[in-house]
């Protein structure tokens, strides 16, 4: 645990952290924009051309991460499996 | 424990970043100096339909020769008195009305009132209380006789201008705050009779002033602007609301922003009578602003009878001979950027032009 979450040897693991930081950075921008909108469209922070790249970067970050998510759920359902197994008590696996 | 810490720590960088990227989008978004991207739509003569009345050209009666013998036998008719020189029918905008605003040739600054042959500005200043809260504002009472001493101005290729800039250097007696269009991308926008941008904003009023002087506000959606741009305008603000209906004040407006705000407004009474009001405002003490129905009160209180919100908030600003004489919010100048509606001499025009 002492160097799992500042880990940047394993770059898979890095690459994943960073993504879903930015994609929550940016959804709370978003949200942001949207209440601020509500209060004085005029500024046009849902409507600029600058919040269109934003909401662009958003969508694909979003959809890297959820296809990220998606393939580490359908390739490794075995070994999470085996994790399981392997932290049950009494497992003779756990002894070697 | 050290791993809570560590996890304040990841929340506390996350927010760090938060708050950097809000601040990097709000200075790209609307601080960042800014060019007009937009194209001229149209460059119609901006003098060709000006209404510029001028006096006829009457004959002056001949004065019979004198000296020449008459017969005898007919009598002297009475040689008619010489009638005066006929003196030219005032022009311009206003007709002969409101002549006693203008001077013969001269320009004249008196305190808060500048005086020309072509343009009278009676600036004003007002303390009031509004709902138990002070309220200080300025009016600027505007008689033109030209439709070009009405101007709209914008930084077209250096940014980084603020109001009070442009106003010095186009030579404005009174200018304010416009409608921001640099900052926005949707809303027509028609500058000193050139059409720059004709994408509507779906949710916004708009103001019209014609080249006969009139002025006309528009609701959202209920214009068309192909019958606006046939009766050549010649400046058209984007932002709104309109804030009388038949010379009447509303109370329901086009707008999410209807509480106290520091305000600019355009009022108009008749084609070459106008007027320019600032509204101070988030400042504890001096002023605190307007509510939209209270602006829209205001106008009617002055007499308009149309009246038309420009962009408010830290971007209102009034400079009264080169001097930035309302207190914006904040400490500041305005903001950069700003395009301008200013009151300044007529165009001078060539011949070829009349």
């Amino acid at each position: 645990m002492k160097n799992k979450l500042f880990d940047f040897k394993n770059k898979r693991r890095v690459f994943r952290v960073v993504l879903a930081h930015i994609t929550a950075l940016l959804s709370v921008m978003t949200i942001t924009f949207f209440i601020i909108d509500r209060f004085n469209d005029a500024m046009e922070f849902m409507t600029s051309d600058l919040s269109k790249v934003l909401f662009l970067v958003l969508a694909v970050l979003s959809l890297i991460s959820s296809i990220v998510t998606i393939v580490c759920l359908w390739v490794n359902p075995d070994r999470i499996k085996k994790r399981k197994n392997i932290s049950q008590p009494g497992d003779k696996r756990n002894r070697v | 424990m050290r791993n809570k810490l560590k996890i304040v720590l990841v929340a506390f960088l996350d927010l760090a970043l938060l708050a950097g990227l809000l601040l990097l989008f709000a200075w790209f978004h609307h601080a960042r100096p800014q060019r007009f991207n937009g194209s001229v739509i149209n460059t119609p003569d901006p003098f060709a339909h000006t209404d510029v009345t001028r006096a006829p050209a009457t004959e002056t009666p001949t004065a019979a020769p004198t000296g020449t013998p008459l017969p005898p036998n007919v009598t002297p008719t009475p040689t008619p008195e010489p009638t005066p020189e006929p003196t030219p029918e005032p022009s311009g905008l206003l007709g002969g009305r409101f002549w006693e605003k203008f001077t013969d040739g001269e320009a004249i600054w008196e305190g808060n009132t500048y005086r020309s042959q072509n343009v009278c500005v009676e600036l004003t200043e007002h303390d009031i209380t509004v709902k138990n809260k002070p309220v200080h504002y300025f009016v600027a009472d505007i008689y033109i006789r030209d439709i070009t001493s009405l101007r709209c101005e914008f930084p077209t290729v250096d940014g980084g201008k603020r109001v009070l800039d442009l106003a010095k250097d186009n030579g404005a007696i009174v200018a304010t705050s416009g409608d921001y269009f640099l900052h926005r991308s949707r809303g027509v926008v028609i500058r000193n009779g050139v059409l720059y941008r004709e994408k509507l904003h779906s949710s916004q009023d708009i103001c019209v002033l014609y080249r006969d002087g009139t002025m006309e506000t528009y609701l959202k959606g209920k214009f068309n602007l192909n019958d606006i741009l046939a009766r050549s305008p010649y400046q058209a603000w984007s932002f709104g609301p309109r804030l009388l209906e038949n010379g009447l004040p509303m109370t329901e407006f086009n707008t999410t922003v209807e509480e106290r705000n520091p305000r600019c407004a355009i009022g108009y009474y008749e084609p070459g009578h106008y007027c320019l009001v600032v509204v101070d405002g988030r400042q504890e003490g001096y002023s605190m602003g307007l509510e939209m129905a209270d602006l829209s009160m205001l106008m009617y209180e002055l007499g308009c009878t149309e009246a038309y919100n420009l962009d408010g908030g830290s971007t209102s600003v009034m400079v009264y001979h080169d001097k930035l004489i309302s207190k914006p919010p904040y400490g500041g100048g305005g903001r950069y950027d700003c395009d301008v509606i200013l009151i300044a001499e007529p165009v001078e025009r060539s011949d070829n032009e009349e």
